[in-house]
């Protein structure tokens, strides 16, 4: 074929990876020759078809395989290390489970929250004296400020059972037989003050934003 | 966030335990990569997994930290050879049989049956082939970066690339014609 176009240059073309003047000369060839054109537009077509399945042509697996597969790089090479005296017994810093810290953050605001609502809210009709607007308040909400214990408490209890993991990777423990190391300190269930004292800024702040658009 | 050139220098001084920030850093990327790459999940979690470990072990040998993501997925494209191949003979090079709607000319094909396709057609790819069309195409690397994970020259990454999808939209084209591929996505 006589065409200055090889398939290179075409290429180059397609992914945009020509300077200006030689992109425009290359176009030009496009408008004059038929066959190269064809060429150009069927290889568009197929980028374009590729470019719209690129998101989806993988489904995503749950999040928790990220964090077993870390586990897993971890307990390797922390084998690893231990058979040769490399590192001095130190293990893969953990990736900051940044959601489930705020999850957890989340759950002790709630558990806050609930404690409001158990005093906080008013009945709707006549006021009838602190005590039996406080009965009917805590009736109306119960089941309400019982399922966000619960869902405070099950994100709580989760953040613990991770640190508690984070804590036996940390100490070289056998994770797969379950094995807890004599005296590893499991963190005690802190009350909701303790628990909102411990927070960081930012973290509380992200908390209210995300509890304030849901609620 | 650390650079990868950062992160390897302090891993060779001995904080080693920063290799963790580089297996979150790309572990989601590598996955997805020897999925396109025709493993399944199973596979693709084994093949990651070895391929995070190789590169711990062998750290040491890489010059310039700023490559670790190429040399990475060099890595991870070596580890997954074996069954690379062995998906190969079970799934020979020939034309493959894809779904013509004969019975409905006007029938668009959906998102679903175009991923479809374009995931068996990219299977059904040679390896050196379809390891260019990922990593460029899925990947967005530049080709100066698909050519050194790829062991072979810029020129023959490019020329890889343009046979792969002569060869899809070939393999395509049964359907093409019904297919609206521009406005697909």
């Amino acid at each position: 074929m006589d065409c200055p176009i090889d398939e290179i240059l075409l290429i180059d073309y397609l992914e945009g990876e020509l300077e200006p003047k030689m992109a425009r000369q290359v176009e030009q060839h496009l408008e004059a020759c038929r066959p190269c054109r064809a060429e150009y537009e069927s290889l568009l077509k197929v980028k374009q078809a590729l470019a719209g399945v690129k998101e989806s042509v993988v489904d995503q697996p749950p999040e928790s395989f990220w964090q077993e597969n870390f586990q897993a790089v971890a307990r390797a090479t922390y084998e690893r290390d231990s058979s040769t005296g490399v590192s001095g017994g130190k293990v893969l810093s953990f990736p900051r489970f940044s959601r489930l810290r705020i999850l957890a953050a989340a759950a002790i605001v709630l558990l806050a929250l609930a404690g409001v609502l158990r005093l906080g809210l008013g009945p709707i009709g006549p006021p009838r004296g602190p005590s039996a607007e406080l009965a009917q308040v805590t009736e109306a909400n119960q089941a309400y400020v019982d399922s966000l214990y619960q869902l405070a408490e099950t994100i709580y209890q989760y953040q613990i059972a991770l640190n508690a993991m984070e804590s036996m990777v940390e100490l070289g423990a056998d994770q797969e037989n379950g094995y807890v190391p004599a005296g590893m300190e499991v963190p005690a269930y802190s009350s909701v003050y303790d628990g909102l004292a411990e927070l960081e800024d930012n973290q509380l702040q992200q908390v209210m934003y995300a509890l304030a658009s849901d609620l | 966030m650390e650079q990868d050139k950062k992160l390897v220098e302090l891993i060779l001084k001995g904080e080693r335990e920063r290799f963790g920030v580089l297996v979150e850093r790309y572990q989601r990327a590598i996955y997805r990569f020897l999925m396109n790459m025709g493993l399944d999940h199973d596979e693709a979690a084994d093949t990651m997994q070895n391929a995070f470990v190789k590169a711990y072990d062998k750290l040491h040998t890489l010059r310039g930290g700023e490559h670790f993501r190429v040399w990475l997925y060099s890595i991870a494209a070596n580890q997954a050879r074996n069954y690379m191949r062995r998906r190969a003979r079970e799934l020979p090079l020939e034309e493959p049989d894809m779904p013509v709607h004969e019975e409905d000319p006007g029938l668009l094909v959906e998102r679903e049956q175009l991923r479809s396709l374009l995931s068996g057609a990219l299977k059904r790819l040679p390896e050196d082939q379809r390891k260019v069309v990922v990593l460029r195409a899925f990947e967005n690397m530049p080709f100066k970066e698909v050519a050194e994970v790829c062991s072979i020259s810029l020129s023959n990454a490019k020329t890889s690339y343009h046979r792969a999808l002569k060869k899809m939209q070939r393999w395509l084209k049964p359907v093409a014609s019904r297919m609206n591929l521009e406005n697909q996505g």
